[in-house]
Order: structure tokens, then C-alpha cells, then sequence
């Protein structure tokens, strides 16, 4: 098994001591951006990246799988304890999570919350592990005429499924797609949209997009917040033994649930959650106690949440489409060590993803572990002052910007893109699409230029795989199946007032 | 690719309409927003005064200032945390990483650095 022969080859490299410290760290990390409310994986990831810069691939990597899993993990914190989910797929959390914790069962929930996260977060890796390499291999058969439209597709189902309202996604991925062609035409080596300016002619950095975009503007609603004190649900140190052979089947079901909606796009762990919570309560035979404490409806979508975490790297990995915010930070990640996502990775670099794919198998255990050893101090987390935060995440942000290349223009570029962020927020206008836009629009571009290139300027080469064909079929699917529930909705509401 | 820029074109020209239809009542509370205007405003004026006087000493001063304007009041973490937090930023970034920030005069002037 050529699979196996590279997950033994890349072991080694885990285990050495730089990618342990930084899974440690990562892990930790995470679990305290999830448990703050109003930071997500996105957030940390973005702002940790230009501090990873100069470290080797597999360092960073190891980090950022560990910031990822502890954060699916830590938003369940402030969920039990606050009633105020710490990420959005924290949100299904809350149903039983609060009421067991009003019970003073609030040590129990978070620890079932915990295992249930771990569990969820391994069997998540171990799918990435067993379904990435095949898919990447069919990959690589693909034609730049379908890479074209397989761009395509994930431009347009991100724009249109993350976002209520299609032309707001669609916009936000047109926004994306002029930031992406500004600097120097890697074909013609012509100036694009530079200005004459000599800090564009490079391009706008990804990650000057994404510290701007997805860490500003939560420093921002930090800094606005009111400080509601909501009241702390009583944290009781009774020893509570519970029966974990209840939960296995929760477990298995939610996990499956939690990888099958992670690999489709846009779908993310908060759906994951919900849906999984759905099941648990719909499945059980006694289900008048969920949603009243019902130590599963904790186990379900914690579970699923996590579950969701690796598998939503399967398209982003092996296709170089990222599902969701989270995904194109962590391809951000890869682009800024030089690593281009897509089935070509698995060729030219297996062991670091291969390395990167079992960090997040193992950072899953560590995860666990550091809950556990740190349950005390992640609470206190949640009396961290935000007003004290919000500046810092500025600091760190500009810092570790400025780092990259010691350049200020970036620092004033990324403010920039942090303020538009903020605006697109507020008019809800969701971000992801633009930097979704951003990574695959110069992908989209050079591949149709190649495929013109190899037919000689005929537009008939990007029609004639089967593929191509698939793929043109879903993208047209994603955008007609809103129009039409919106032309049905519509319909029959026409009398009454909206 | 010139496309795509008329696409957006069209798409803000359609936005716009689509906004002015839809969102008719403001939003934001006027705490609310001198509180982003404070926040925003001290952030600009930071990252402009960090070439001048060196990152360190911005730092220090830029997230008191902040937090206090926002209304936190415990003089102890006010003073103390971002101390802490602009000496872990040295180590982590003059001495690990080497990064060449913009100098400190007033670092300099008290003989740090």
C-alpha cells in the first residue's frame, strides 16, 4: 500500500520535538480562542499564520491542525457554562449543555464534551487519511479544462450557499476576484491593477487578506461588545461517574454525519452540530429529555462539530477548493510555505501533508489530554477581559504582518482589507467568498489559459470531458436550485406582508 | 479577467438597489458606534505612529490607552498585562525570529535596547 509506505514515512517527522511543542501549544491555543466568545478558528489561525512564516512547513501545520481541533473543542466551554456558544458550531452545544450545567452537572458536561470532541476529531482524521490520497489520485487525471470549472464550481457554491442572499455571496466573490488578478501576469508579465504602485506590482499578499478580513473585524466586535455578565452556572466539584456504553452508538452516528456534511462545501461544523442533534433526539426512544440536560444531546454535536474539522480538508487538500473560512486560512497556511494545495501536493510534498493530515489525528488525542489537565484554567478563559483583547489582537496582527516582508504598506493594507471586512459584516456580506475568490480565481485563470493554450485558442477544449460535463452540471445546480426555492417561496407569500 | 470587473460592476450596481430595498432601518446604536469610532480611530492612529517611535513603545502605550477609553478599569492589569504582553512579543519576535522591527528612540533614551 503506497498509502501506507507515506503515513510511515512522514511518523517520524511528527514526532520530533519542534511538532510536538507546537501541537502542544496549537492545541492550546485553540482550546482559549474557542472558549472566547466572538473568536473562531478562523480568527486564531489568521493571526498565527505570519507568526509561523519563518518556521519549517510541518511546525506551523502541526500548530495550525491544533488551533483547529482545540477550537471546535473550546467553543462547547462558554456554551455550558454561559448559554453563549464560544463558535458558531458551538450552537447546538447550548441545548443541553446549559441545562446540565444548571443542574450542576456542569464538570460532567464538559467532560463529555471533551471526549466526545476527541473522538470526533479522530475519526474526522483518520476519514481525511483514508479518503484524501484515492481522491487525489483521481485528481490528478483531471484536464486544465476541468480544473477550470471545478474553480468555478467552488467559487459559486461558496457565494451562494454561505450567505443568505446569493448576490451578496456573488459579490463578495467578484470582490475576491479583482484582488486576485492585482500584480504582474505570471503568463505576459503585464502590470495588473499595480497603479504604478511597486508594493501591488508582487500581488496582495493571501495573508495580508486573511489577518485583514477575519481578525480585524472580530477585534472589533470584541472592543464594541457590552460586557453582559451573564450568570455563571455553579461549578461543582462532584466526582459524577456516568456509563460511556450508551454513547458509543451517539458517537459512531454523529461522527459519520459530522465527515460526510464536512466534505461537502460551505456546509460547516455548525450545520454538522444541529443536524446531529436533530438525529440524536429524533432516534431516541425517550426523547423528552433533550434540550432539558440530556447528557447525549451534549456527546451528539460535540461529536459532529469535530467530526467536521478534517473532513472539510479533504476538497481542500486533494482539489485545492476550500469548503469553508477555516479551510482557505489553512490553505492560506500552505501558500505561504510554498505549498501549492491541490493532488499535485500529494505527488511532489507527501510527507508534509501526509504529516499534516496525522497532526490533526494526533492533536485530536492532545487535545484531550490538555482538556483534561487544563479544565480549571480554560473556565477562568472566560473572565479574560475583552476590552484589554481586542487591542492586543491588533497588535499581534500588525506585528506579525509586518513581519513578513518588514513592510508597513502591508500593515496599512491589511487594516484595509480589516475595516472593509467589517463593513461587509455589518451589511452581512459574508468574507469567506472573497478570499475563497482570491485563491481559486488565479487558479481558475491560469488553468483556462492552459487549456487554451493546448487547443490552440479553441473555446471547444473546456466542453469536452466528461468531467468537465459533472462538474458544469453541479455548478449550474448550485446556482438554479436557490432561484427556484426563492421563485417558490415567493409564490404563494405574495399576499401577505413581508 | 476584465470580465470579472464588470461583473462586480454590475453586481455592486445591483447590491446597492438591493440594500436600499432591503435594509431600511439603521442598525447600530450611537454607543455602539463611538465605541468602533474610538477602537478604529486609536488603531489608525497606532499604526501611523509605530515607524516614528518603534513598535515596542506604541504597543505599550496604544493597548492601555485602548482598553481604558473602552472603559476597563482595574489600574493593576491595565498597567501590568500589557507589559507582559509587549515582553512576550520581544522575545518571541527580536530574539527568536530576528524580525527587524522599526527602532525605539525612546527605548533607547531610557537605555533599553
Amino acid at each position: 500500500m503506497d498509502i501506507l509506505n507515506h503515513i510511515l514515512s512522514a511518523l517520524p517527522l511528527i514526532f520530533s520535538i519542534d511538532v510536538i511543542i507546537a501541537m502542544i501549544i496549537g492545541t492550546a491555543v485553540g482550546i482559549t480562542v474557542g472558549a472566547l466568545p466572538g473568536l473562531s478558528a478562523t480568527m486564531g489561525i489568521a493571526v498565527l499564520i505570519p507568526l509561523t512564516f519563518s518556521m519549517e512547513p510541518l511546525v506551523a501545520l502541526g500548530m495550525v491542525a491544533g488551533i483547529y481541533n482545540g477550537a471546535m473543542y473550546g467553543g462547547s466551554i462558554p456554551a455550558i457554562l454561559l448559554r453563549i456558544p464560544g463558535t458558531p458550531a458551538g450552537i447546538a452545544t447550548v441545548f443541553d449543555g446549559y441545562p446540565m450545567a444548571q443542574k450542576g452537572q456542569a464538570p460532567l458536561a464538559l467532560k463529555i464534551s471533551l471526549i466526545s470532541s476527541a473522538i470526533g476529531s479522530a475519526v474526522s482524521a483518520i476519514a481525511l487519511l483514508a479518503l484524501a490520497p484515492p481522491l487525489a489520485a483521481i485528481a490528478l487525471k483531471f484536464s486544465p479544462a476541468d480544473y477550470f470549472w471545478l474553480a468555478l464550481f467552488g467559487m459559486t457554491t461558496i457565494a451562494v450557499l454561505l450567505s443568505s442572499n446569493p448576490v451578496k455571496g456573488l459579490l463578495s466573490t467578484c470582490l475576491g476576484l479583482v484582488v486576485g488578478i492585482v500584480g504582474i501576469d505570471a503568463m505576459t508579465g503585464a502590470e495588473r491593477f499595480a497603479f504604478g504602485s511597486m508594493d501591488l506590482l508582487s500581488g496582495i499578499n493571501i495573508i495580508v487578506l486573511l489577518t485583514g478580513l477575519f481578525a480585524i473585524p472580530p477585534a472589533i466586535d470584541l472592543a464594541v461588545q457590552h460586557l453582559s455578565q451573564q450568570k455563571e452556572a455553579p461549578i461543582e466539584n462532584k466526582k459524577a461517574r456516568i456509563r460511556w456504553r450508551p454513547f458509543i452508538p451517539v458517537w459512531i452516528k454523529s461522527s459519520i454525519m459530522g465527515v460526510v456534511i464536512g466534505i461537502i462545501p460551505a456546509l460547516g461544523g455548525n450545520i454538522a452540530a444541529v443536524l446531529a442533534w436533530n438525529e440524536q433526539r429524533r432516534s431516541d426512544p425517550d426523547n423528552d429529555q433533550y434540550g432539558k440536560g440530556e447528557p447525549k444531546g451534549v456527546a451528539a454535536p460535540e461529536c459532529a462539530n469535530n467530526a467536521d474539522t478534517a473532513a472539510t480538508l479533504i476538497p481542500a487538500l486533494t482539489l485545492g477548493i476550500p469548503g469553508s473560512a477555516v479551510a482557505a486560512v489553512i490553505l492560506g497556511a500552505l501558500l505561504v510555505h510554498g505549498l501549492r494545495p491541490g493532488p499535485q501536493l500529494f505527488r511532489d510534498d507527501p510527507e508534509i501533508v501526509f504529516g499534516f493530515m496525522l497532526t490533526m489525528f494526533v492533536t485530536a488525542i492532545l487535545m484531550f489530554v490538555i482538556g483534561r489537565v487544563g479544565a480549571r484554567a480554560f473556565v477562568h478563559v472566560l473572565k479574560a477581559p475583552t476590552m484589554l483583547l481586542a487591542p492586543m489582537i491588533i497588535a499581534l496582527a500588525v506585528v506579525g504582518i509586518y513581519s513578513i516582508h518588514n513592510s508597513m504598506f502591508e500593515v496599512w493594507l491589511m487594516l484595509f482589507f480589516g475595516l472593509l471586512g467589517y463593513g461587509m459584516e455589518r451589511l452581512n456580506i459574508p468574507t469567506a467568498p472573497a478570499v475563497l475568490a482570491v485563491i481559486l480565481g488565479p487558479m481558475a485563470e491560469e488553468s483556462l489559459r492552459r487549456a487554451l493554450l493546448i487547443s490552440g485558442g479553441s473555446f471547444d477544449y473546456l466542453v469536452q470531458s466528461w468531467i468537465s460535463w459533472i462538474i458544469i452540471a453541479m455548478t449550474a445546480m448550485t446556482l438554479i436550485v436557490p432561484m427556484w426555492k426563492r421563485f417558490r417561496r415567493l409564490k404563494p407569500s405574495r399576499g401577505d406582508q413581508e | 479577467m476584465l470580465l470579472a470587473l464588470l461583473l462586480s460592476l454590475i453586481w455592486a450596481l445591483q447590491s446597492v438597489l438591493w440594500l436600499r430595498k432591503s435594509e431600511s432601518e439603521s442598525t447600530a446604536d450611537s454607543a455602539s458606534l463611538s465605541r468602533i469610532a474610538v477602537f478604529t480611530g486609536a488603531s489608525l492612529a497606532y499604526v501611523v505612529t509605530i515607524p516614528f517611535i518603534g513598535y515596542f513603545t506604541t504597543t505599550l502605550v496604544f493597548i492601555p490607552a485602548v482598553s481604558s477609553a473602552l472603559g476597563y478599569r482595574k489600574l493593576r492589569i491595565l498597567l501590568g498585562a500589557p507589559i507582559i504582553f509587549v515582553l512576550a512579543l520581544y522575545i518571541l519576535f527580536s530574539l527568536i525570529l530576528q524580525v527587524q522591527l522599526p527602532d525605539e528612540p525612546l527605548l533607547q533614551l531610557i537605555g533599553i535596547r
